[in-house]
């Protein structure tokens, strides 16, 4: 048959398939010193997938990509085709229709999942007092915490919740960058694909030589005790100019003042 | 983060000349604080890609083409976590080293290291120093090549414990001697550069 049926019209039995192939890769790294923590000079190690079972939540964000109007077609609303005379779409093409609401004629994948009420749309979210900002209404939405000043993600918050400090409980694939909704003070994983999900060149028999020195590396580490360098002479040696003496350094910090704006 | 001496010294010396810029800058680097505040901070993905081009003494060309070094480089800091200007709050770029020490974070920075000290991605629009001028004269044994790359990469001599995370990299006992370039091969070379740079050592500022 063509459409899905209801029960897995979400094709969840795919991603089953790919939870289990990104928890292989995990696994790989069990007691590795894959994560590290550093707070202040203490470095702390984190064993790394350490996943079992449960439900998964996926969240998938078009950030600015989805046309609401389009998916979601109030066509009741007489305003709807007044304003879009010519990319309105046909009331007679949309699916799963209401007197206010149908979906969109490519949504039938997801008609089943409608009809059978495990599918649903929540329209026109954003702020009380909509001020045309996108990027406003965005942080708001994942924020999902009007009023509060803290820089902390509803998935973080969500994450939170699990009183499980494991790393691998929410990840986010796309942008290695940390989206709003994720970022917080739970540990998070941001990867641009999750083939990056792994140590660089341990492959074969330089899988154990790669995860034995990286822990060593990274194990009971002090970094306040070790001996230092003159401030600034720090690898510097693949550059061509000399580096001189923190002295001169400092010399030159200071003689910001003569070639900066403002100078005097 | 900074400790109250050395922000009662700026903030006198901002407040005390009037607000005058240069006189706040010199109080700052003259302050004995600053002298050594070297290596007690975690460096951000993208100070660790700057750090890691520069030590590497990479030279990037006038970019020709969008995979040429100089235009995809700002690819590598995305890996790495921190894709300059685009940080989804208006507060920015935590500064804490918390906040850089994830998971994603450290496989980040440690593929960037891997990938440019090997000499791959991106290969076009940038030299690169040759494997060869890595090294101390050979024959040398593994732990004096270790030696050599750490002074160059880190400024102090390798001491027991970087020698032994790094040979142990390269799966070669540090006694071991090396007669030729050669005696590095399977990448050993790249994998000995970037064991160097995936230190608490490099990483940290």
């Amino acid at each position: 048959m063509t459409n899905p049926t209801a029960a897995d019209a979400c094709g969840c039995s795919d991603y089953r398939v790919s939870r289990r192939a990104l928890l292989r890769g995990a696994a790989a790294f069990t007691g590795a010193a894959v994560t590290t923590s550093l707070m202040g000079d203490v470095f702390t190690q984190t064993a790394f997938g350490n996943v079992a079972g449960g439900n998964v939540l996926v969240v998938v964000s078009l950030r600015g990509g989805a046309d609401a109007l389009s998916l979601v077609v109030p066509h009741g609303d007489q305003a709807y085709a007044a304003a879009r005379p010519h990319i309105g779409i046909p009331t007679g093409t949309l699916l799963a229709k209401d007197s206010m609401f149908g979906l969109h004629p490519a949504l039938a994948p997801l008609a089943p999942m409608w009809d059978a009420g495990t599918f649903g749309a929540v329209h026109a979210v954003g702020m009380p007092q909509p001020n045309r900002s996108h990027f406003a209404a965005m942080e708001e939405v994942e924020d999902a915490d009007p009023g509060s000043a803290e820089r902390r993600g509803w998935i973080n918050r969500m994450v939170g919740l699990m009183g499980d400090p494991d790393p691998v409980r929410g990840m986010q694939l796309g942008d290695g960058v940390v989206p709003t909704a994720l970022y917080g003070e739970q540990p998070t994983v941001a990867l641009t694909n999750y083939s990056s999900l792994k140590l660089p060149g341990a492959t074969g028999s330089w899988a154990a030589p790669t995860r034995q020195s990286l822990t060593s590396a990274w194990t009971g580490v002090d970094t306040g005790t070790r001996p230092r360098c003159p401030v600034g002479t720090r690898g510097h040696a693949a550059a061509d100019e000399p580096v001189g003496t923190a002295a001169t350094r400092k010399r030159r910090a200071v003689s910001l003042d003569r070639t900066g704006q403002g100078g005097r | 983060m900074p400790g109250d001496a050395i922000v009662d010294a700026v903030a006198r010396a901002y407040l005390d000349s009037g607000t005058d810029i240069p006189t706040t800058l010199r109080a700052l680097v003259n302050h004995p604080d600053f002298e050594t505040a070297v290596d007690v901070k975690t460096r951000t993905p993208a100070e660790d890609c700057i750090a890691t081009w520069r030590v590497l003494g990479m030279r990037p060309s006038m970019p020709t083409r969008p995979t040429d070094f100089a235009n995809h480089c700002v690819y590598q800091t995305v890996v790495a976590g921190q894709r300059p200007f685009a940080w989804p709050h208006p507060d920015g770029p935590p500064d804490v080293g918390d906040a850089w020490s994830s998971v994603s974070r450290m496989l980040g920075s440690w593929s960037l290291h891997y990938r440019t000290a090997g000499r791959w991605q991106p290969d076009t629009g940038v030299t690169f120093r040759t494997p060869e001028s890595w090294l101390p004269p050979l024959p040398a044994t593994v732990a004096e090549v270790i030696d050599h790359v750490s002074g160059q990469f880190l400024c102090p001599p390798a001491d027991s414990r970087l020698t032994s995370v790094v040979a142990g990299r390269i799966d070669l006992p540090a006694s071991t001697q090396l007669r030729t370039f050669d005696d590095l091969r399977s990448w050993r070379l790249a994998r000995l550069l970037a064991a160097v740079l995936d230190t608490p050592e490099h990483m940290s500022r």
